[in-house]
């Protein structure tokens, strides 16, 4: 004869957990994707401020709002923002030779279109130029300075021909 | 007849005369003496400390309310064009776990758990997760409510779109832990003079109170020390964006905690210009 001792233990049962929300992507990505999608579908303003081909300090852009206003100004910095929508553009101009600088929330349903009007052939240095306010590289009146180098470059080209 | 004293006042002179004959009572005499009641029966004084009392001077929700994961902050526009800072909290399987009952335990809650947690849970544990049929869970919440019309059935899974975007809400959160922070960054003293003679001094209180009258620090003075790290309620956060499917919930500004702090979300329990009792009565 032997006595067989049989210990039953009760383990809860474990339930499966609920399937992944987005396969698992990150929160912040997928909104991101999301409002880019919503904000920039053609992904023209993502190449705008791409940073190897896109804009740079010292750059004229031109700015239309929705309601057809716009404003023009050298470019001073982008500020990109990482996982959202809050990439801006610092413009400076000289309006009636007060300094003044605007900043442009790159996806705001406001804007209309971004122009890029003039692009140097040299640039100063440093992404972000906060340093050429109020000394001899600040900017001048910018539209006039545009057409000064439209000008320019069509006189160049008349004396090559 | 007419000068005796009895007759001023009256209309009839004929006091002492007719049918009515003046019956003098002293009213304030028959009051039943207070010896002569042997006791009487009073309402049972209401007990202020007690959960009953307790519970009805709560303004308590008629819902319970979500948990959440604090993502990030980002950069949010309206239809209008109208810039907003923004916070992201992840609703990640929110999911009811028990109920607490009047009978059971003096008041109606809801229990959630959120964030599934497969690793180094004790068996303990894993039998109240068994026991509501979900999966364990990371961080559990308790919601109290108004009353059983509120208490939503075990197992049911919350998802962000259980808010409605416009709607205000409240999140409740620990705060960032500052560490031990002078009072200036603590509560926001002034500090003293960068020159005029003060040394080594620039961030100090200043004065404690009095002098020999008191002749101590009163209670309460504010002075340096731990700062952050304790419960913080941010209240009437606009909803900008719920979506249920994405477990993504959008509300409007800053809430407290760093980002993946665990945090609360609950309907809104102040509202501006509506006083408590307003609420209440569904006003």
């Amino acid at each position: 004869m032997c006595n067989v001792l049989t210990i039953y233990i009760d383990t809860p049962t474990v339930f499966e957990p609920l399937p992944k929300k987005r396969n698992g992507e990150n929160a912040l990505s997928y909104l991101q994707k999301e409002l880019l999608q919503r904000y920039d579908p053609t992904g023209k303003r993502r190449a705008l401020v791409d940073s190897k081909t896109g804009l740079r300090a010292g750059d004229v852009i031109k700015v239309t709002y929705l309601d057809r206003t716009d404003v023009v100004g050298r470019v001073l910095g982008i500020k990109r923002g990482q996982n959202n929508v809050g990439t801006n553009i610092l413009i400076r101009n000289k309006i009636n030779r007060i300094g003044s600088e605007i900043r442009i929330p790159l996806f705001s349903p406001k804007l209309r279109n971004i122009e890029v009007l003039y692009k140097p052939e040299e640039y100063l240095s440093r992404g972000k130029q906060y340093y050429i306010r109020n000394t001899k590289l600040d900017v001048d009146d910018v539209e006039a300075y545009v057409k000064r180098q439209q000008h320019k470059l069509e006189k160049a080209n008349v004396s090559k021909k | 007849m007419n000068n005796s004293i009895w007759a001023v006042g009256r209309k009839s002179g004929s006091l002492f005369m007719g049918g009515n004959g003046l019956v003098f009572t002293r009213n304030v005499a028959q009051i039943t003496s207070i010896h002569a009641i042997p006791s009487m029966r009073s309402e049972a004084p209401v007990i202020n400390h007690s959960l009953e009392v307790s519970n009805l001077r709560k303004s308590l929700l008629g819902r319970p309310g979500l948990l959440g994961i604090k993502r990030g902050m980002i950069t949010w526009f309206t239809e209008k064009g109208e810039q907003f800072a923004a916070t992201v909290i992840e609703i990640d399987s929110c999911e009811v776990i028990k109920h607490k009952t009047l009978e059971s335990d003096g008041y109606w809650s809801v229990l959630l758990g959120q964030v599934d947690k497969l690793k180094n849970v004790n068996e303990k544990e894993l039998a109240k997760f068994a026991a509501a049929g979900v999966s364990p869970k990371q961080n559990i919440g308790e919601f109290r409510v108004r009353d059983e019309s509120g208490l939503i059935p075990v197992g049911t899974e919350l998802k962000a779109d259980y808010f409605a975007v416009g709607q205000l809400v409240d999140v409740k959160a620990v705060s960032k832990g500052k560490g031990f922070a002078g009072v200036m960054k603590r509560h926001g003293f002034a500090g003293l003079n960068a020159s005029h003679g003060v040394s080594k001094a620039h961030r100090s209180a200043g004065g404690m109170g009095g002098n020999q009258d008191p002749g101590r620090v009163l209670p309460g003075k504010k002075m340096a020390g731990r700062m952050g790290g304790n419960n913080c309620t941010v209240y009437n956060n606009e909803v900008l964006h719920a979506d249920g499917e994405a477990g993504i919930l959008v509300v409007k500004g800053q809430i407290p905690g760093p980002a993946r702090a665990f945090v609360r979300v609950l309907d809104a329990t102040k509202l501006y210009g509506k006083s408590l009792n307003d609420i209440k009565n569904g006003m």
